[in-house]
């Protein structure tokens, strides 16, 4: 294990960012970082910079109004990242799909690696979400070093 | 020299999307521009379905408010039937109605200590949240979205053991609630940085008629549950909490003793549970039609609901006005002429939930 991977292994900084759900996934990220389910012992930092975040936390449906910033704040992150799509609403568009205001899911705008189900999902479910993340972090990580090195 | 600052959609103070334009002249903010509309989703529209469907729909609304939005929409959609919910349905509604406050303002009290930075009390307060979750998962199987509620009743019953339960919980939440009230109270820190931050006076709150804890915490006392009794409410008295101050320590006080007023009310409602026979559903002889409205109180102040029928399982119209869309006006005004470090500060003592504000 190099040592970067091994970094990004025990601290990843994560970015949330809620496009207009009902807010049940919302509370449920903030649960994670409150003491029952304290995200933070596994060095998971909640950060409000996107230039700083190794993973995006997408909860609810993408607005037509947020399209355009979602795709913005994705491509201030730098690579390597994961965006994680929290609830069902962020994975397919739940019971918003058919309402006019907003484009469905997470995956038509930006590139989603992980999908976490669940209406509400509980916070069980994100720490899953999360600790699957690392592993894609890494892969692409090494992806990218071996592509550099191919490069050289 | 003036400098404009974009303050949004995207902010760490805010969990949801807000957009605030600000004018600076040095650490003074001499205009503000609310844009709101991020998180819009065409919700109203969706309600013209199944009626029957629609309070699950109605919980979408917005999650923190789950038990409110739910229970508004099921007393418009009744009065339109002229449906009566049996007594047993009505104690478990306002039982849930107040486990909803409970964390809601656990909730709001823990944001606004942590837009001022005390990281300390505001996991102590998330701490005591968790304590509410538990309960509402082992009465409805949910923790944040309960889907109890149905048009002429509620799906799940809380039994005598359960009932006992909450009792307990309520006994162990009242000594948290005391702990985190002293540590508030107390704290010269805390109440330097509040008091006489953004301050709305009685005047201005009753011409802008913002409702809830910010007109509560301006000397109004407005409160649907005293003004307009629904559900257990008729029996139950409830004075509305009234705080003179104006600033965002009365309001964040307003939130905190509340918190004692939901433990009280939901004492009162638990022994009426065993007098009450075993009926939680009425079932209706027909279907909705021509008009009504529903107002509740919800955490952050009247919930309105407006429903029309027209003799078929879909709705014609329904109209949501929510507590944040009368509060929002009263955001602009408070923080022209604040600092710009107070500008998240005296937003999220108004505790917005957009998602609700925009639909």
């Amino acid at each position: 294990m190099s040592l970067t991977e091994l970094a990004r292994k025990k601290s990843p900084w994560v970015i949330h960012v809620g496009t207009g759900g009902c807010n049940g996934c919302d509370i449920e990220l903030l649960a994670c970082l409150a003491p029952r389910y304290d995200i933070s012992r596994f060095g998971v930092m909640s950060t409000g910079n996107p230039k700083h975040a190794d993973i995006m936390l997408v909860v609810g449906p993408v607005s037509l109004k947020y399209k355009e910033i979602i795709k913005n704040l994705y491509d201030q992150m730098p690579d390597p990242k994961v965006v994680i799509a929290v609830g069902t609403c962020a994975s397919t568009g739940g019971i918003y799909q058919g309402c006019y205001g907003h484009c469905g899911s997470v995956d038509k705008v930006i590139p989603v690696d992980v999908y976490v189900p669940g209406c509400n999902v509980r916070p069980e479910a994100i720490i899953d979400g999360l600790v699957l993340a690392l592993d894609i972090l890494n892969e692409k990580e090494r992806k990218l070093l071996s592509e550099k090195k191919g490069a050289a | 020299m003036r400098t404009v600052v974009q303050f949004g959609p995207q902010h760490p103070v805010w969990i949801e999307p807000l957009r605030l334009k600000l004018t600076l002249d040095g650490e003074v903010v001499k205009d503000a521009e609310l844009e709101a509309g991020y998180v819009h989703r065409g919700l109203e529209k969706k309600f013209e379905w199944d009626y029957n469907k629609a309070a699950y729909l109605s919980e979408r609304v917005c999650a923190i408010c789950t038990q409110h939005h739910s229970t508004c929409y099921c007393l418009a959609v009744e009065g339109t039937m002229g449906l009566e919910v049996p007594r047993r349905a009505a104690i478990i509604r306002t039982i849930m109605l107040e486990l909803e406050r409970l964390h809601s303002h656990l909730l709001a009290i823990g944001l606004t200590l942590e837009a001022i930075g005390f990281e300390n009390l505001f996991m102590q307060s998330f701490k005591d949240r968790e304590l509410v979750l538990d309960v509402f998962e082992r009465t409805t199987g949910n923790r944040v979205l309960h889907g109890i509620n149905i048009v002429g009743g509620v799906t799940r019953n809380i039994g005598p053991e359960m009932a006992k339960e909450i009792s307990s919980f309520c006994d162990v939440m009242e000594k948290r609630c005391h702990d985190l009230e002293k540590m508030v109270v107390n704290s010269y820190t805390i109440r330097q940085r509040m008091q006489g931050v953004g301050v709305m006076s009685q005047k201005m709150a009753e011409d802008l008629c913002v409702v809830g804890p910010v007109a509560r915490g301006s000397n109004v006392p407005y409160d649907v549950r005293a003004v307009a009794p629904y559900l257990l409410y008729k029996e139950i008295k409830v004075t509305p909490v009234v705080e003179k101050g104006g600033d965002c320590w009365a309001r964040t006080m307003v939130r905190v003793r509340e918190l004692f007023q939901s433990i009280d009310i939901i004492r009162q409602c638990l022994p009426l549970l065993d007098g009450a026979p075993d009926e939680l559903f009425a079932k209706s002889r027909s279907m909705p039609d021509g008009e009504n409205f529903a107002r509740v109180e919800a955490p952050r102040g009247e919930l309105f609901y407006f429903v029309r029928g027209k003799k078929s399982k879909e709705l014609d119209r329904v109209k949501i006005r929510t507590s944040t869309y009368a509060n929002g006006i009263g955001i602009v005004p408070l923080i022209k002429g604040a600092q710009l470090a107070d500008v998240g500060f005296i937003t999220i003592t108004f505790d917005p939930c957009i998602e609700c504000f925009d639909r």
